[in-house]
């Protein structure tokens, strides 16, 4: 059989990239059942994230959580409710992650881990051409693993006195929750078929304090009103000609 | 169509109209005020508070007409941009929007046919065979909108295919813009013929096809195009029975007869101002090819690519139909010549971004929801919970501009009840799909809406009213075909 060259150098390729995931899978071979997370206000503009895991871990005992957030600090970390002491920060290939000791290996796990994340609600801030400059919240979590993550979900409970300006991600009104935890406002966004390999979850929005919770833009707001319609209904009923 | 343009010196308003003028402002601004200071309620985006307070005040003023409809309409962009209620680009971009584009290429169009005299031959040619009282011209035109349901897939296509013929059916019994009953009439049973016949027709309507395919996913049950049709076509017969009955009772019609007057303004019959049009000119014979062949792209729609080896959507013809006008050899229209409403389509831009605002924040979603979700519906008892559902899902396009996003979330919601009730989920979800296309109510509802609106035969007001007492009177039919024929065919 004769091959061009065209077909050599594909086959060569496919061949090539079957080591490659081998060498990565070998890296990280925990699979991931469910993940969740969930962002709170910490101190200043920190957040902490909760997350949760139900994980199969490798079969060294090691689970793999995944770093999405820049300068993220793992604080705690439990095992089937009880604490893990051993953890460390590690990277698989350029991939950052918490690396969890767990003591089970390759049977199920529940993984619960506190992570702290400064600077979570002081991130960019939008600047329209008009309207209000707000702060932005944009967040994607992207599956880096080399298994499909079962479910996941993300809740991000904002500040005090903040609420959801508008969502511009996802794009469907009927993909997200927005709802209201102890007094606070929270963005909920669920994946329930799941994350493929290198598939990612994106949420986007601005959030803030609204100007109607101002005082003195209220009164600005309720003046104008209160002039404008003085004046038009003086001006009609005092002998204006009505066309 | 210079009857669209005709400015007539406006009279004094009198009585509840004063009234709506005067207090139109005050109410207008105190009702956003009060939606736009209240917290917002959970589960809403600040974002959809500030696009319903943006629409409630624009519809107090559409409707109360206290400033011009075109200044309403710039009031929205500005307001919506700034409180949040959608983003600057988003607002300027509905400009571009292809309703926009399809009314503008449909008036070059209208123009086009009666700069040449084919529209005033056609209309004559309607009028003296079907439509030689003013009551056949409207059932007449009742008639073609279910015909070409069934040969043109789109509501907006057929819209901007009938505006030509309607305007100068409207020419032809001499009724002006704003003060004609029959023009009035006439454009209003366009919007609703138009919107109520689809229903009747499952293919006639994409979300309609897409509310079949979840009632098959959510709740197992195939629903055919001659299911649909049996279940639809009853109720949309009596519907538009309906609309026109409560149109004649609304706005009798001040003409009986078509009056054509020549030049030494002596009257004469339709037969003989059809004869005295003589043959066709050439430039006749340019009109009607172009207008054919534009409808016939339009009648294919779903065929392009089979024929063409591309797609050709509709506006897109739309366009290309009003570029042909224009080309020298084949047209023979120019720029001067040409009348479009530019108020009116700066009044659409608005109200279309106010609607598409509501829709794209999750406000009219949540909207939805809320009331779904604010009765124990499972509990109240079968009809009750028919009724209330035919009702909500009936009125919920008042909050709703796309009938696509109403469809993602009605039909499901309607679905999950009925499991909820236990009562057989297709006897609750396919009548509530029955309703999809009830967008009659306000301008920026639907595409076709705005096109008839934009002809300036009736206001705002004209418009909610009617629709309203159609809509009613559709939840009626609905609630006595509960009882006979749907369990004639067997749905409940």
């Amino acid at each position: 059989m004769c091959l061009n060259k065209l077909t050599r150098i594909v086959l060569l390729a496919m061949f090539t990239m079957c080591f490659s995931v081998a060498v990565y899978a070998a890296g990280n071979g925990s699979i991931v059942k469910s993940y969740s997370e969930s962002f709170i206000p910490a101190e200043g503009k920190d957040a902490v994230l909760n997350i949760e895991m139900k994980v199969i871990p490798d079969h060294e005992g090691n689970v793999y959580i995944p770093v999405n957030v820049d300068k993220s600090k793992l604080a705690a970390v439990q095992v089937n409710g009880k604490a893990v002491t051993v953890f460390k920060d590690s990277k698989i290939g350029a991939v950052p992650y918490f690396q969890v000791k767990t003591g089970a290996s390759e049977e199920p796990v529940k993984v619960t881990g506190q992570i702290v994340c400064p600077n979570f609600f002081g991130g960019k801030k939008s600047n329209p051409s008009t309207g209000i400059p707000t702060q932005v919240i944009s967040y994607q979590y992207i599956n880096k693993s080399e298994n499909k993550i079962g479910s996941y979900s993300v809740k991000i409970t904002l500040p005090a006195g903040m609420e959801p300006l508008s969502v511009t991600a996802p794009k469907s009104v009927t993909n997200y929750e927005l709802g209201m935890e102890g007094g606070n406002r929270t963005f909920y966004y669920e994946v329930k078929k799941g994350i493929a390999p290198s598939g990612s979850a994106a949420v986007a929005f601005s959030y803030g304090v609204p100007f109607s919770e101002q005082t003195l833009i209220l009164t600005v707001i309720w003046l104008l009103i209160s002039g404008i319609s003085g004046v038009v209904i003086y001006k009609r009923l005092g002998g204006e000609k009505i066309v | 169509m210079s009857t669209v343009l005709n400015s007539t010196k406006p009279a004094e308003k009198e009585g509840l109209e004063k009234w709506m003028k005067i207090l139109g402002i005050p109410v207008a601004l105190i009702l956003f005020g009060g939606l736009i200071t209240m917290s917002t309620p959970v589960g809403m985006s600040f974002q959809g508070k500030a696009a319903i307070a943006t629409f409630a005040m624009a519809l107090v003023l559409w409707v109360t007409q206290a400033i011009p409809t075109y200044a309403s309409a710039l009031l929205v962009i500005v307001v919506l941009t700034l409180s949040g209620g959608w983003n600057e680009a988003a607002v300027l971009g509905v400009f571009g929007y292809d309703v926009i584009w399809l009314m503008i290429a449909a008036f070059v169009i209208t123009s086009g046919m009666e700069k040449s005299g084919f529209a005033r031959r056609l209309a004559l040619f309607i009028v003296s065979k079907f439509g030689s009282t003013a009551k056949k011209a409207l059932i007449s035109l009742a008639v073609v909108n279910f015909l070409l349901a069934v040969v043109v897939p789109s509501t907006t296509a057929r819209a901007a295919l009938l505006l030509p013929i309607t305007l100068m059916i409207c020419q032809v019994y001499n009724a002006v813009p704003g003060r004609s009953n029959f023009g009035r009439q006439l454009m209003l049973q366009e919007v609703h013929f138009n919107n109520i016949s689809t229903s009747a027709i499952l293919t006639a309507t994409a979300p309609q096809i897409m509310a079949v395919g979840y009632i098959k996913d959510l709740a197992g049950a195939d629903v055919s195009w001659m299911t649909w049709f049996s279940a639809g076509m009853p109720i949309a017969v009596l519907t538009m029975a309906a609309s026109y009955f409560i149109g004649n009772l609304l706005y009798r019609s001040e003409v009986q007869r078509p009056v054509i007057q020549n030049d030494s303004g002596s009257t004469k019959s339709l037969a003989e101002e059809y004869k005295d049009l003589g043959p066709m000119t050439a430039i006749e014979k340019k009109a009607l090819c172009i207008f054919a062949f534009t409808v016939f792209l339009w009648c294919t729609d779903g065929y392009h690519t089979q024929m063409f080896g591309f797609q050709v959507s509709l506006v897109m013809v739309a366009v290309l139909s009003a570029l042909l006008f224009y080309l020298p050899y084949v047209g023979l229209l120019n720029w001067k010549e040409t009348k479009i409403p530019w108020e009116l389509m700066i009044f659409s831009a608005g109200a279309y971004a106010g609607g598409l605002a509501l829709d794209q924040s999750g406000a009219a979603a949540f909207l939805l929801n809320k009331i779904f979700g604010s009765f124990d519906l499972a509990s109240i008892g079968t009809f009750p919970l028919f009724m209330v559902v035919m009702f909500v899902a009936s009125f919920s396009h008042m909050v709703f501009t796309s009938k696509v996003v109403r469809t993602v979330i009605l039909i499901p919601a309607v679905v999950g009840i009925a499991m909820q009730a236990g009562v057989n989920p297709i006897a609750l979800a396919l009548p509530a799909a029955l309703t999809i296309c009830d967008s009659i109510t306000l301008p920026p509802h639907c595409k076709p809406n705005l096109i008839f609106y934009s002809t300036g035969y009736f206001s705002v007001s004209n418009q909610l009213v009617y629709g309203l007492l159609v809509l009613l009177a559709k939840w009626g039919i609905m609630g006595v075909a509960y009882f006979t024929w749907f369990r004639v065919i067997g749905l409940v």
